[in-house]
């Protein structure tokens, strides 16, 4: 295999180009079937995500494709890399990543990204505030709600 | 819902932009208890907890009031709940209840993949309803504390590999039995007994890993464990009760570890010429192909020295002896790299078995035995063929 093959143009949503390493960018279930299947050279549209979150899919994939590769660093390191990669994303950031781990097919990256959300959603209260969910209950809907179903709110 | 542009996310109720698939995984990582409130989220999330493929259930207090309160919980949910698929349910008990084996069945005529259930110990044993021992989906089943009864004769769990059984009590053997023989494609076996369960047999042939243990008040000398599992890769022991272990067909064998206590170095000693496995044999999986024990216990002298001290088991009080194999078992002159034994105690016996182990292991790299020069002079073993590694060990040679 040459030095090209090995490499692939990854193109978002804004026309945001990234070369990478196809053993990077294979992680991608996505962009895998696309390889497979249509044979569409070295760059590969992805129409579904901007580059500021490519950017950072591709930083994700980097580091673990390392790892798996050399399995130099240990299991644990990799783990403090991941907490350490979600916790300072903001809200809207980590549910864009949701949705290109989900549009890639990345199982790791979606399940990283959803117990991000998942940790900083214990109570009905943080859900409101850090999802910014609009309650579009008026309170006697609130109110029957609670009272139909005592078993779940009774502490 | 098509997305364009992800900056359509920045400007509205941010997660709600998220398709119901991708809600309910984020809901699946919460208990099940923060989950089934955000119905009161919205319009939108009100239905969504019901279709949660995973349900949790952990009673953590142990008062009868709050016990009613969880009780409560879980009728209430899984009245309402209807997800058509159960991907795992895992329930967490201090009272035993005999409601459980009515949610048991839910999540059996869901058809459920992974059930953990954990029972505690107490007057009112529960025994499971039969139709767990015929689930067809089940892939994975954890018990704890159970008691094994009423494995129907046709029991079949055509999907389960892996099965865990702590602490599980059996009113007779043959229960336990019936049920690993259910178990057509069971590849991980997990098994801590308690002390009734006399006779335990893990016969196998798809198995590959095995941990074993045992516990109980009482040193029972006649606890026996058969293993024959011909698909093995690891095998772990621990048994500090001194029981007899029956191993054969094992020769698949590439990481061992066993941790077995004897009252004293004549049960050590015999349990490694009758067919028993000893010690803490501790061995490295990187190197892949290493040494089991278990091993020279394949070997037909030692199968013979079984049957010799089975039928003088009662009477015998004298001391054994190391009876070296007449022929050398092949695993040892082949595989082994790494031996470590570390209650070496440097009895005369223990002293023939490590030159038995130096001599006969040809491409043996590492030998973990407290043990000086002085004292390997006394055994009179070449060690030039052993390379030096960094001691971690007082007094190891390599």
């Amino acid at each position: 295999m040459s030095k090209s093959e090995k490499k692939i143009v990854l193109k978002s949503l804004d026309n945001e180009a990234f070369e990478v390493e196809k053993a990077v960018a294979l992680q991608s279930q996505t962009i895998w079937v696309m390889c497979e299947d249509k044979c569409v050279g070295n760059e590969i549209p992805l129409e579904n995500v901007t580059g500021q979150i490519l950017a950072k899919v591709i930083d994700y994939c980097k580091k673990h494709a390392v790892v798996d590769g050399d399995g130099d660093e240990s299991s644990e390191e990799l783990k403090n890399w991941d907490t350490e990669f979600t916790k300072n994303m903001d809200q809207s950031t980590l549910f864009n990543m949701i949705l290109a781990a989900n549009y890639l097919n990345i199982k790791s990256l979606l399940n990283l990204t959803c117990q991000a959300v998942a940790d900083k959603t214990k109570t009905i209260d943080e859900f409101h505030t850090f999802l910014n969910i609009e309650n579009n209950f008026t309170p006697e809907e609130e109110a029957q709600i609670c009272q139909e179903n005592l078993w779940a709110f009774d502490d | 819902l098509t997305l364009t542009h992800s900056s359509l996310v920045d400007n509205m109720d941010g997660i709600s932009f998220l398709p119901d698939d991708l809600l309910l995984k984020i809901l699946s990582l919460l208990p099940t208890k923060d989950a089934v409130v955000t119905m009161i989220l919205s319009k939108r999330w009100k239905p969504l907890w019901m279709s949660i493929p995973h349900l949790e259930y952990i009673d953590d207090t142990y008062h009868k009031t709050t016990y009613d309160r969880f009780r409560r919980f879980v009728q209430g949910s899984l009245s309402l709940h209807e997800a058509p698929v159960i991907e795992s349910m895992c329930l967490k008990l201090i009272h035993n209840n005999p409601e459980i084996r009515t949610w048991v069945k839910h999540a059996l005529t869901h058809h459920v993949r992974k059930l953990d259930i954990h029972l505690s110990y107490n007057h009112w044993p529960i025994t499971l309803p039969k139709s767990l021992y015929t689930c067809k989906t089940l892939e994975s089943l954890h018990l704890w504390r159970a008691v094994i009864g009423d494995v129907p004769v046709l029991a079949c769990l055509p999907s389960l590999k892996a099965l865990f059984l702590i602490g599980v009590t059996c009113p007779n053997d043959e229960s336990v039995h019936r049920l690993l023989s259910a178990c057509p494609i069971l590849e991980s076996l997990v098994v801590l007994l308690s002390g009734r369960v006399m006779t335990f047999t893990v016969n196998v042939p798809s198995l590959l890993t095995l941990d074993i243990s045992r516990e109980s008040r009482y040193k029972n000398n006649n606890h026996l464990t058969v293993i024959d599992a011909p698909s093995l890769t690891f095998l772990k022991i621990r048994d500090h009760l001194g029981s007899i272990f029956v191993i054969k067909n094992v020769s698949m064998v590439r990481e061992a570890d066993v941790d077995v206590d004897y009252d004293s170095n004549e049960k050590l000693i015999e349990s490694l010429t009758l067919g028993r496995a000893s010690t803490v044999m501790y061995v490295d999986s990187k190197d892949l192909i290493l040494f089991s024990i278990v091993g020279v216990l394949e070997s037909s002298v030692s199968m013979r020295c079984w049957l010799g001290f089975l039928q003088n088991h009662f009477g015998v009080k004298a001391r054994p002896a190391w009876n070296q194999p007449s022929c050398v078992p092949e695993c040892v002159l082949a595989n082994l790299k790494t031996f470590e034994w570390t209650r070496y105690k440097g009895t005369q016996e223990e002293k023939e078995l490590v030159k038995f182990i130096l001599t006969n292991g040809q491409r043996l790299e590492k030998l973990n035995v407290p043990l000086n020069r002085q004292q390997l002079a006394d055994i009179n073993i070449a060690t030039t063929k052993l390379h030096i590694h960094k001691a971690k060990v007082p007094n190891q040679i390599k």
